[in-house]
This record gives structure tokens, sequence and C-alpha cells, in this order.
């Protein structure tokens, strides 16, 4: 009974029955649950061993496992460790390509600075880095930090400071009230940031947009976008277009913003 | 079978330590690049399925406790491997229009294939409880070799006994699945 069962399971799974038949079947199935769930596992068992097959598992969107992989994935630990992982990827195929061309490098530098200055004298229709920079850095994106009623004048003076592009003196007086506060204003970081970016120190920018990364603001996702400002700024495209893909996938702050600025660079 | 080095590698990941990071890209991705490209990939290809399955590792780690039972290198590369085939088997029902091509949330992405992996995980674990020449048999059958191949090649008297043969070892793994507690929970 159970063997013949089992034939007529392959016979439906493999196609060779005839449409009667098979009706027949699906018929059995749909008031036989056992029938059901054997025909499922027999299918299943069909796909894993077959190698160029994969088995795609309807879960229900409320089980409780699904619902815990999913909201760790949406964790901000989870979308800080997936851009970590893009920024490594995207170095390790800058150096690869990089390494792997090394050898018609000595031949083609004087084709490229050639190529190079022509197209710098004659054909300069593409927007250079800087000039993209600064069309989409806009000081609105930036958080008011002076808000609180309670008056701080020490940051008052930073930030006049900074509007008035005073930035080494701005850095100075930040840090300061950085180190009073004892960094409990992320906010701080992302003027100071900007301050650092602004006067070229790219480093230095980065280090404090990854502070806020890393701090409970709620503020940080903006992170994302103020470094891909930075990498915009040194010219490092590369990482600049990852971590833009990254805010478009994850709608980060700025998403629309950041789907345009890619359109630019690509 | 784990390796010295294999857990500087997985605390490394978890930790988000650049360095080791880079080192495991170093060291596992020249395999699943080629891979992919021998199986219609490119490396744009390539390159997402490695992250996915890094990232992957590190959600089962931190929401499902989950531990490698082989080496970093071999769980990584299986994983790359089935992220592949589960991409090209998509890619196939979309030129078959089998389905309109669904926008698939991110989180949903993850959270449906790690539990397609786990349960891949269970069957791989149940036919390593198989026969020898069950578990070969029923890999080469279902790798589309030809009846009278696999008559020649395990030595059976006729196609019908190799298709008994087959029959019994399928309905063997398929116990031994059904057993498992875990097959349920997978559900």
């Amino acid at each position: 009974m159970e063997e013949n069962f089992d034939l007529k399971i392959e016979a439906y799974l493999g196609g060779d029955m005839t449409p009667e038949e098979q009706k027949q079947f699906e018929e059995m199935m749909s008031q036989n649950p056992k029938l059901r769930e054997e025909v499922q596992l027999a299918n299943e068992v069909n796909h894993h061993l077959n190698d160029s097959a994969w088995m795609v598992i309807e879960a229900d969107k409320n089980d409780p496992v699904k619902q815990e992989l999913e909201n760790y994935v949406k964790s901000d630990e989870a979308i800080v460790l997936k851009s970590k992982l893009r920024q490594v990827g995207a170095n390790y195929k800058k150096k690869r390509s990089n390494s792997s061309s090394i050898k018609y490098i000595v031949g083609a530098v004087a084709a490229i600075l050639i190529i190079a200055l022509i197209s710098n004298v004659f054909w300069n229709s593409r927007p250079s880095h800087d000039v993209l920079y600064t069309e989409f850095y806009i000081e609105s994106d930036l958080p008011s930090i002076i808000k609180r009623g309670s008056e701080n004048k020490l940051l008052t003076e930073a930030v006049a400071l900074f509007k008035s592009n005073e930035y080494d003196q701005a850095i100075q007086l930040f840090e300061q009230y950085e180190r009073e506060t004892q960094g409990t204003d992320p906010s701080i970081y992302i003027y100071t940031g900007f301050s650092y970016l602004e006067n070229g120190n790219f480093d230095r920018a980065l280090q404090n947009f990854d502070k806020l990364l890393n701090s409970d603001s709620i503020d940080k996702s903006k992170a994302f976008w103020y470094k891909s400002l930075v990498y915009l700024k040194s010219d490092r495209i590369e990482e600049c277009k990852t971590i833009l893909s990254q805010i478009i996938d994850d709608s980060l702050f700025n998403a629309q913003k950041a789907k345009r600025l890619l359109g630019e660079l690509e | 079978m784990r390796k010295k080095g294999d857990d500087n590698y997985l605390e490394g990941l978890l930790s988000g330590n650049d360095y080791v990071i880079k080192q495991i890209y170093e060291k596992i991705f020249p395999s699943v690049l080629s891979f992919v490209r021998k199986n219609k990939g490119t490396y744009e290809d390539a390159e997402e399925i490695f992250q996915d399955a890094l990232f992957q590792l590190t959600v089962r780690v931190k929401v499902r406790r989950f531990e490698i039972k082989s080496t970093f290198e071999g769980y990584l590369f299986t994983v790359c491997k089935n992220l592949w085939r589960k991409e090209l088997n998509n890619r196939k029902k979309v030129v078959r229009n089998e389905g309109v091509i669904e926008l698939v949330q991110e989180e949903e992405k993850h959270s449906s294939f790690i539990l397609e992996q786990e349960r891949w995980e269970l069957f791989e674990e149940k036919i390593k409880q198989l026969s020898e020449n069950c578990m070969k048999l029923l890999r080469e059958y279902f790798n589309k070799v030809p009846y009278d191949v696999i008559v020649e090649k395990f030595n059976y008297s006729s196609e019908n006994v190799a298709f008994q043969r087959v029959f019994k070892c399928k309905k063997r793994l398929k116990d031994l699945i059904k057993k498992d507690s875990r097959y349920r929970q997978l559900q």
C-alpha cells in the first residue's frame, strides 16, 4: 500500500501521469494532508539531490524565527557590518585591478597622460567631483545643535566660526566642547567632521563620522551620507559608489539624493 | 576538521574587524569567483553572493546560535554555491516567465535563504547517514546520469534493479529526515 503510494508520488512529480490520473491524484491530495506532506518531502528530496535545483520554502511571514532573523537584519549593528563588508570588498576589487594591470602600466601611462591632457583641455563636459560635492553638500542637511534653550557659549561661538568658514578655529572649539561634554552630544561629530572635510583632512573627517555611526544618536544613519561626501571630495569614487548603493538599498537618509549622485558618477 | 585560524576568522567577522575580513576575502573569494564565472556569472555576481554569505553567517551565529561544523572555508564555499544555485534558478524562472519579477525586500531575501540553507544542511546530514553506495547512487541518478550508465557503473543486472535501488535509497533518506524533529520545526 505504502509502496504503491510512493510510486504514485514519483510518477506525479516526474510528470509521468496522464492528465486524468493527475487530476485524480491532486483531488486525493487536497483531501489528505498526510499525502500532501509526503509529496512535499519527496519533492524537496528531488530538489536537494539535483545540483542545479534549489527548493524555495514559502515560510509564513509571521513565523517567529523568520521575524527574529529579519529584525536582526534591519538592526543598526547589522547595517554597520554590511557596510563594512562592502567597503572591504570595494578595496579588494581596487587592489586586485591595480595589481593585475601593473604589467600594462608602463606602456599605458604615457597614453593615459596624453588622453587626460587632451580631455582636460577639450572635453570637460563631465562635472568634476569637487563640483559635484558643492552641488550635493547642503548645510541644511546638518542638524541644528544649538536648540535646547540652555545656550552654551562655547558651542555658539564654534558654530559661528563654522558658518563663516573659519574651520581651524571651529575645530578647536568643537573638540574642546566634545571633551567637556565627554561625548554625550554625538551631533558634535557632524560639525567636527565637516570642518575637517572642508579643511581637506579626510581621515579625521571619516573618523568623526564613524564616531557618529557608532553612537546612539538619532542622526547616526546620516553618517553614511556624510561619509559618501568625504569619499566624493577626496576622489575615492569606488568607495563613494559603494556607500551610496547601500544608502539606496537600505533607504537611509538622503536616499533620493544618493540615487542622483550615483547616476552622476556612473 | 576545524583548522587553526578558523576561530580567528569567525571572531574577526563577528566583531567587524577590517583586517580579518580582508584576509577572508583574499583567501576564499578567488575560488568563489572562479566557481561563479564557470557557471554563467560575473565578478559582480560573485561579489554579491560572497558578501551575502558572510553577512548571513553573522546573522545565523547571532540569532540562531549556529556553529560551523566543517572548516570556515568549506562552509563559506558551500553556502556561496547554494546562493548561486538559488540565483540561477530565479533567473531561469524570470526567463520562463513563470512569475512577475518581484521586488524582494532585503531582509526577506536573507531570512528566506537562511531558513532554506538550514534545511539544506539537515538533508545533507541525513544523506551522509546513508550507505556509501546509496549516497553515490542517488547523487548520480538525480544529476541525470542515464540508467544504462548507472547499471554498468554499479554492476546491476538490469535497469529495473537500478530503479528499485534508487527507489529504496530515496525511501530510506525520507524516513531518516522524517524521524528528525528539526524537520517539522523548519517547516
